[in-house]
């Protein structure tokens, strides 16, 4: 479903055109351009949410579902799980803002405390998997040979399968539940991370500041960490910016399939999936919850564009 | 001698987020019937923004704002978008510096050329083919046929060149304007592609501007220069007295230098200093702060051209009678 | 030309034999005898066991992976333990439906997607550009099964315009292929719009202006084909994407294809199905993949002659 083939390889075309970069007239090749550049990350950063306001706006949408989920006892009006057969099914009232579901709770108290969930999801699970590529991704950037080749090779293996199908997979082995579907999107996303680091340490190794830094002597450790990494940064938050929205619709979606979270679990997409049969009765119950996924990742997908085009100085002008 | 093109007071400028950059500023261009006429300058003194303007092909943030570009005494700024489709490629052509990059990739090269006669003439494409087949064996491409249906990527840098200025003169402009046409080009293809040219020019009487920052190109083909520095004219002359008698310090400083094999005892000379800012030009003239022979005056006021005879100009105080003698 | 092709196919085969590997290896790690399930809490232990034995379970993993492929390599991979039939004609039965659900999609998609794109780039800044920008956004953004179902909502429940779910007729496919196709139109519209930005600024643009082209004949003639190359190897594989089962869309819409067969076999602990549709899923990726590449090879003159 969500394959991310092409976006990885249009990175990793991205890294290659470093390597011969035809840089805009105007800007000396400097060496130290490229260092500069990650040390003012901030400043793009800051300066984009000035002149951004969609970017603005985006970042202050999830500082808001961030303490909505944080003081989520404080904001909900009920108890997640407060049952009330009296009011069940209901839409709209001026007691349940938002509706109540097939046991009567009220689905505006389930979808505070379910931006947890999804924002957990979010952040967790694309750290990890991330980490994990970047550090594969170095190490086959710079090690080259047989290391390369071996990770580069598991990664195809990775890159093949439609995520979704392998998280259904390994919720078949280990058993449902939403502990699977953080362990699945750690472990199994990370092919596309240690791609494009790769392709962007094989282009960064051979300039000219790296080189004399091997020539010199400095060790391969402190060359990947202060040369190799800090140049990775850019393309990182980036393809975070990429990956977070990703694994939201995943968790919903597998969720929806009654693959992830299990009830009485306050996901948005099992809240979905739990009163579906009741849509023509309570239409604005059973749709809420995906509009707060809509929202939330359209927020991620919104701020993403605008750091890619605030960071990326390729997509620039 | 008519006068195929002349420039009058050209100002473009760029208008960008960090303030309006006046990349030509007001220029005088004449080029005879006939005539090559080089636009020198070091990279960044808008020769190529000047050449940009009189096609009218800059776009977004570049905008001409004043000045006059008459071909045959027609004014093009004053043309309509729809009108000036009809003059480029087919009354003034260009070429570019990059042969590599200026031909696109996924087209054969014959239909590209192929392409401009489509688009001025009522051509078929069987004599569309034909004639495209000629113009590649008079640029001296070698089994025309077959390089036809070649892709870019399949021509070495030289004969992309060639292809470029088969598709330059295949409609018979009044003026074809150079646009550094040989500086991607290793220094021997540099010379044929230099020569066919030249040779071109002779059989066809078109005119051309030749821009380049090489002074070597400007000797081989040029018959008159212009010497630009940060979007000015700053000397005019014909060929012979520019290398003769420069009389602009800096004319004097770039051909001082070019290294000469009778000059190996000698440092090689260099310009001091860096082009200006386009954002903020110094006050005066904006070669002052790096002219070996600036006056008080040259740091309050911009000189004019002064005509020193025989349609030489120069835009230095040096060469104001009454402030040298008085 | 012929040489990339065959490296290109040599390389896929190593990652189909992995990947049947590991789908094999994390169906088999499963705690559990899978006949004691097939057969139900009456079944006798003698008879599981037997039947165990009989099917060749207690042989060693490599054994038995050996033998599946052996098997799939013929047709057959297996009995499904629910539905007690061959595993291959459930497929065979399944696909179709997928097949006509992927093409109305991508028509949908193409149709909507590179004309949104074209206009977006053209019209860079202006208001259109950044309407059209919001809706690709709102199409990748979206959860197919929410947006599955509100479409249900408005055009099944409430206008009664077209038909719930199911997959009869024609009517049935325009709900599913449209929330099917909304998030793959986005990120094509997208993808053609910077592609298409970023091809203007080449040089050989300028050129193009040069002679005298007008603006449209520029984007059409010289812009278009080289920014679309790139898109047409998105299409390619979000097409195998949808080939290889839209998993919600189908379980929404209730329509029996591929990406439902394999929904159906996780909840009823299928386990031969399971692992043939899987299979049978990720080949297609790994077949669509390739052939996008291949593809692009057939249409970028640069890569055709190496």
């Amino acid at each position: 479903m969500f394959n991310q083939y092409h976006l990885i390889k249009e990175l990793e075309l991205h890294a290659l055109d470093l390597k011969d970069a035809r840089r805009p007239a105007g800007i000396d090749e400097n060496p130290e351009a490229e260092i500069a550049e990650s040390e003012t990350i901030k400043d793009q950063i800051l300066h984009m949410f000035k002149t951004n306001k969609v970017a603005a706006v985006s970042a202050l949408v999830i500082l808001l579902f961030i303490l909505m989920a944080t003081f989520a006892p404080l904001v909900a009006p009920y108890h997640p799980n407060a049952q009330s057969l009296v009011d069940r099914l209901q839409d709209p009232t001026a007691k349940h803002w938002l509706g109540t579901d097939e046991f009567g709770r009220d689905v505006l108290s389930r979808m505070i405390y379910g931006a947890r969930i999804s924002l957990l999801v979010g952040l967790i699970p694309t750290t990890i998997s991330m980490t994990i590529g970047t550090l594969l991704g170095l190490i086959a950037g710079y090690k080259g040979g047989r290391t390369d080749y071996f990770i580069m090779r598991l990664a195809d293996v990775l890159l093949a399968f439609p995520s979704l199908l392998l998280a259904m997979l390994i919720a078949y082995t280990i058993g449902k539940g939403l502990l699977t579907i953080f362990i699945a999107l750690s472990f199994v996303s990370w092919a596309g991370t240690a791609r494009v680091v790769r392709s962007l340490t094989l282009s960064l190794r051979e300039k000219e500041y790296v080189e004399a830094a091997v020539s010199v002597g400095v060790s391969k450790t402190k060359i990947i960490l202060r040369h190799l990494l800090p140049n990775c940064i850019p393309t990182l938050i980036i393809l975070f910016t990429m990956n977070v929205p990703g694994n939201i619709l995943s968790e919903s979606s597998l969720s929806f399939l009654g693959v992830g979270a299990q009830p009485p679990s306050t996901s948005w997409g099992l809240m979905v999936f739990r009163s579906k049969k009741y849509l023509s009765k309570t239409p604005i119950a059973t749709l809420a919850p995906g509009v707060a996924v809509l929202i939330l990742v359209m927020a991620f997908n919104f701020l993403g564009d605008a750091l890619r085009d605030a960071i990326d100085p390729y997509m620039k002008e | 001698m008519k006068k195929v093109l002349e420039v009058k007071n050209l100002k473009t400028h760029f208008f960008t987020q960090k303030g309006v950059v006046p990349a030509v500023d007001g220029v005088d261009i004449e080029v005879g019937a006939g005539e090559v006429v080089g636009i020198v300058g070091e990279s960044g003194c808008g020769k190529s923004v000047t050449a940009m303007s009189i096609l009218q092909l800059l776009q977004f943030p570049g905008k001409t704002v004043d000045g006059e570009v008459l071909l045959d005494g027609e004014d093009l700024l004053l043309k309509s978008p729809e009108e000036m489709y009809k003059y480029r490629g087919n009354k003034i052509s260009m070429i570019f510096q990059e042969p590599m990059t200026s031909l696109n990739p996924v087209y054969t090269v014959g239909k590209q050329v192929a392409e401009i006669l489509r688009v001025h003439t009522n051509i078929s494409k069987v004599e569309a083919r034909k004639k495209v087949i000629q113009m590649f064996e008079k640029v001296g491409i070698p089994e025309p046929i077959k390089r036809y249906d070649a892709y870019p990527h399949q021509l070495s840098g030289g004969l992309r060149q060639r292809v470029m200025i088969a598709m330059a003169i295949i409609c018979d402009p009044v003026l074809m304007i150079a646009d550094e046409p040989t500086t991607a080009l290793d220094v021997t293809i540099e010379a044929q592609i230099l020569y066919l040219m030249k040779q071109l020019q002779k059989d066809s009487g078109t005119s051309i501007v030749m821009i380049t920052h090489n002074l070597g190109v400007v000797a081989e083909v040029c018959d008159r220069v212009y010497v630009m520095y940060a979007g000015k004219v700053m000397e005019t002359t014909d060929v012979f007295t520019l290398f003769e008698n420069p009389l602009h310090p800096y004319t004097s400083g770039l051909l001082n230098s070019i290294p000469k094999l009778t000059r190996v005892d000698e440092d090689l000379y260099t310009i001091r200093g860096i082009v200006p800012n386009l954002l903020n030009l110094p006050e005066g003239c904006r070669f002052c702060p790096r002219c070996d022979r600036a006056m008080k005056i040259c740091t309050v006021m911009e000189p004019p051209l002064y005509d020193v005879g025989d349609g030489h100009q120069v835009r230095c105080f040096l060469y104001d009678k009454e402030l040298m003698n008085g | 030309m012929t040489k990339y092709i065959i490296r290109r196919i040599l390389t896929a085969i190593p990652i189909m034999i992995a990947v049947v590997f590991i789908i094999f290896m994390l169906l088999q790690v499963l705690p559990g005898n899978p006949i004691s399930i097939m057969m139900g809490e009456k079944a006798k232990p003698a008879v599981i066991e037997r039947v165990s034995r009989e099917l060749g379970l207690y042989d060693p993993v490599l054994v038995r992976f050996g033998r599946y492929v052996w098997n799939a390599l013929h047709g057959d991979f297996g009995r499904s333990y629910k539905l007690n039939r061959q595993v291959s004609d459930l497929i065979k039965l399944s696909f179709p439906n997928t097949v006509r659900l992927a093409i109305s999609a991508s028509l949908f998609a193409w149709l909507m997607g590179i004309p949104a794109g074209i206009i977006s780039a053209i019209k860079r800044n202006k208001f259109v550009d950044h309407f059209v920008m919001a809706i690709a956004l709102v199409g990748i953004s979206s959860p197919v099964f929410w947006g599955a179902m509100l479409l249900q909502f408005v055009f099944g429940f409430k206008l009664k315009l077209l038909p719930l779910s199911g997959y009869n007729s024609y009517k049935h496919m325009i709900l599913p292929a449209i929330i099917l196709g909304w998030a793959s139109a986005g990120s094509i519209a997208r993808m053609v719009r910077s592609n298409l930005l970023e091809v203007m600024k080449n040089d050989y643009i300028r050129t193009a202006r040069s002679k005298g082209l007008k603006p449209w004949a520029v984007v059409y003639k010289h812009a278009l084909k080289n920014s679309l190359m790139p898109v047409v190897t998105l299409m390619a594989i979000q097409f195998a994407g949808m080939l290889s089962g839209a998993v919600i869309t189908e379980t929404v819409f209730g329509i029996g294809g591929i990406g439902r067969l394999t929904v159906d076999a996780i909840n009823n602990r299928d386990m031969p199905l399971l692992q043939g549709a899987t299979i049978f899923s990720t080949l297609i990726i790994i077949i669509g993949n390739m052939a996008a590449d291949i593809m692009y090879s057939f249409l970028d003159p640069r890569i055709r002659d190496r």
